[in-house]
């Protein structure tokens, strides 16, 4: 066995600890299984929050666009470094405070309670779970392809060991075992990463001397207007690059729920510094080792192995070990939170909302957990018949997500007049421009990517159909009460917490 | 500058800047936040008295700090 191999056992193992460490808050009830009893810290819920948005594609897919399309891809790098800061800004603490006012367990949940609608969930609940379970799928594939190249063991086997260890310790602790084991593995990948870009700097003999033996293949790629030079720039694609991993990340159920999960409204404010440190130290490494991977590697056959294959070419084998944990941990720490994230949408947000109400808090755990298993095994089966492109499948579900739920997340703590029409409309006309923009083709006539028309089609469609039925469908009085408070800063009220008042606390509208 | 062209360099350290400095920003207009702490105990009655809000009618479910 290879010292890689002992690296990522113990590494295994240390997750699945984390996971028996944390089972006893996580059967404490669904709040203690789904937001870990809403009870993490600054450091816990930035890590966490960037760790889970930080997937797979951060090794895969952003080496691979670095390697052919040279510092172009850094676009991508630019709007994601801003990205965690920009969502714990916008909506961290009103997202706190409301849902706690509003008694929300779940991020999907939570928009019913604030649009009270049940179309609201069962619009919201299947395109949330439908891309969901796509990305977590090429998580898994990006976990068994990392697993198979360190070990060696076939691909099939390798995606079980990959499934296995992420189902054992999201099945065991819920949320909080999911924060934890993201907080470990953001810092394994981000030392992982930056001990891959020193070792690739210094066998390209340093940045500066990298980049002109880059320029020397081509120097276009040096630009951040793509191989083909200025005159071929496609600026959608610019402006969709920053828009994905910037505002994007608002409209991502999984990550939204970190705001659910933080011990206080104001642990936002500290959050945010940590974000913004693990953004600078991590996001542009990979993108930089995928473009000096042309100079170490040229001519590789799969660009997407470019940071796996640099690392092995440039590392010693105990520094490799290291780095491939680190690689293992991004793709895990994206994995769990998305596969607790469709197991609550399924279980919670329709199973328990629209198929059995009279559920026991322990009843509810379990069906959490058997509902993650099951997600798992179907996502396992699909993986290990006909793996597609990773970086693919993990934009276009981004893109989704961005597109339908980036304005209702953000009007719903900003905007006293966001009702329900306007909810319904923006979340249909985002996921229906992005999709039908991305299938038609228009993509590459326009060059204008499907993230900026979807966010710009729901944004529109929010503000519209909201303005345009404010007498027909007024917002609640006890829905605009709660905004005005979550505009304050100050203690909740105690006759606005959950179990204290009816009107504003735990008000799933049971005949809506 | 590191053998890229001034746009590239201009572009690939100055959009971080800018996010740096948005950061600052955050922090320094949040400064008040601190103000909700007090919502971290159990459920029970507000009181705004001359120096703010020190209400415990805050986290119905909280189990401590895990920072």
């Amino acid at each position: 066995m290879n010292i890689e191999t002992w690296f990522l056992i113990i590494y295994f193992i240390a997750m699945a600890g984390i996971g028996v460490w944390t089972v006893r808050i996580g059967s404490q009830g669904s709040e203690g299984y789904l937001l870990g009893g809403r009870s993490l810290g600054p450091a816990v819920t930035a890590l966490r929050l960037q760790s889970s948005s930080m997937s797979g594609y951060m090794f895969l897919g952003a080496g691979s666009l670095g390697y052919t399309q040279g510092y172009f891809s850094l676009w991508y790098a630019m709007g994601d470094i801003g990205g965690g800061v920009l969502n714990l800004s916008i909506l961290g603490r009103r997202m706190r405070k409301l849902s706690q006012i509003l008694g929300s367990l779940t991020s999907i949940g939570y928009l019913e309670q604030r649009y009270p609608s049940k179309w609201i969930r069962l619009i919201a609940a299947p395109i949330a779970l439908f891309c969901i379970f796509f990305y977590v799928m090429s998580q898994f594939i990006a976990g068994g392809r990392g697993l198979e190249m360190v070990t060696g063991i076939p691909y099939a086997w390798a995606l079980l060991v990959a499934v296995g260890v992420i189902v054992f310790y999201t099945f065991l602790g819920g949320y909080l075992a999911v924060a934890y084991t993201d907080f470990v593995q953001a810092i394994i990948m981000c030392v992982g990463m930056v001990w891959i870009l020193i070792g690739t700097l210094q066998a390209v003999g340093g940045f500066t001397a990298g980049n002109e033996a880059v320029g020397e293949i081509n120097p276009n790629l040096l630009t951040m207007w793509g191989p083909g030079g200025y005159a071929d720039v496609q600026w959608g694609v610019i402006v969709g690059a920053v828009l994905v991993f910037s505002i994007g990340y608002m409209g991502w159920p999984h990550v939204n729920v970190s705001h659910m999960a933080m011990k206080k409204p104001s642990v936002a404010r500290a959050a945010s510094l940590y974000a913004t440190g693990f953004n600078l130290l991590f996001i542009p490494a990979p993108y930089i080792v995928g473009i000096m991977a042309l100079v170490i590697l040229p001519g590789l056959d799969n660009p997407e192995l470019a940071v796996f294959q640099v690392a092995d070419a440039v590392l010693p084998s105990f520094a490799v070990g290291i780095v491939m944990a680190g690689i293992m941990a991004a793709i895990m720490s994206t994995a769990d939170a998305l596969l607790l994230q469709s197991g609550t949408i399924a279980s919670q947000d329709l199973f328990q909302r629209f198929v059995k109400r009279d559920m026991s808090e322990r009843a509810s755990v379990w069906v959490s957990r058997f509902t993650v298993l099951i997600l798992a095994a179907v996502g396992y089966v699909v993986a290990v018949g006909d793996p597609p492109a990773v970086a693919e499948v993990v934009i276009f579900s981004t893109t989704v997500l961005g597109a339908a739920f980036v304005p209702v997340y953000v009007a719903a703590a900003w905007w006293k007049k966001a009702n329900v029409p306007g909810a319904i409309a923006s979340m249909v006309a985002g996921t229906v421009s992005s999709v039908g923009w991305q299938l038609s083709g228009l993509v590459d006539v326009t060059g204008i990517d499907p993230m900026g028309v979807g966010i710009v089609t729901s944004t529109l469609a929010i503000i519209v159909v909201s303005l345009a039925t404010q007498r027909s469908y007024p917002v609640p009085a006890h829905i605009v009460e709660a905004l005005e408070e979550t505009a304050k800063i100050g203690p909740i009220p105690a006759r606005m917490l959950t179990g204290q008042n009816d009107a504003l606390s735990s008000q799933v509208p049971k005949d809506a | 500058m590191f053998g890229l062209p001034t746009t590239t360099v201009v572009i690939i350290f100055g959009i971080p800047a800018l996010w740096v400095v948005y950061t600052l920003v955050f922090v320094f207009l949040s400064r008040r936040w601190g103000a909700e702490d007090a919502a971290g105990g159990a459920p029970g009655p507000l009181t705004d008295g001359p120096g703010g809000p020190t209400g415990t009618g805050g986290l119905g479910h909280g189990t401590g700090d895990r920072s």
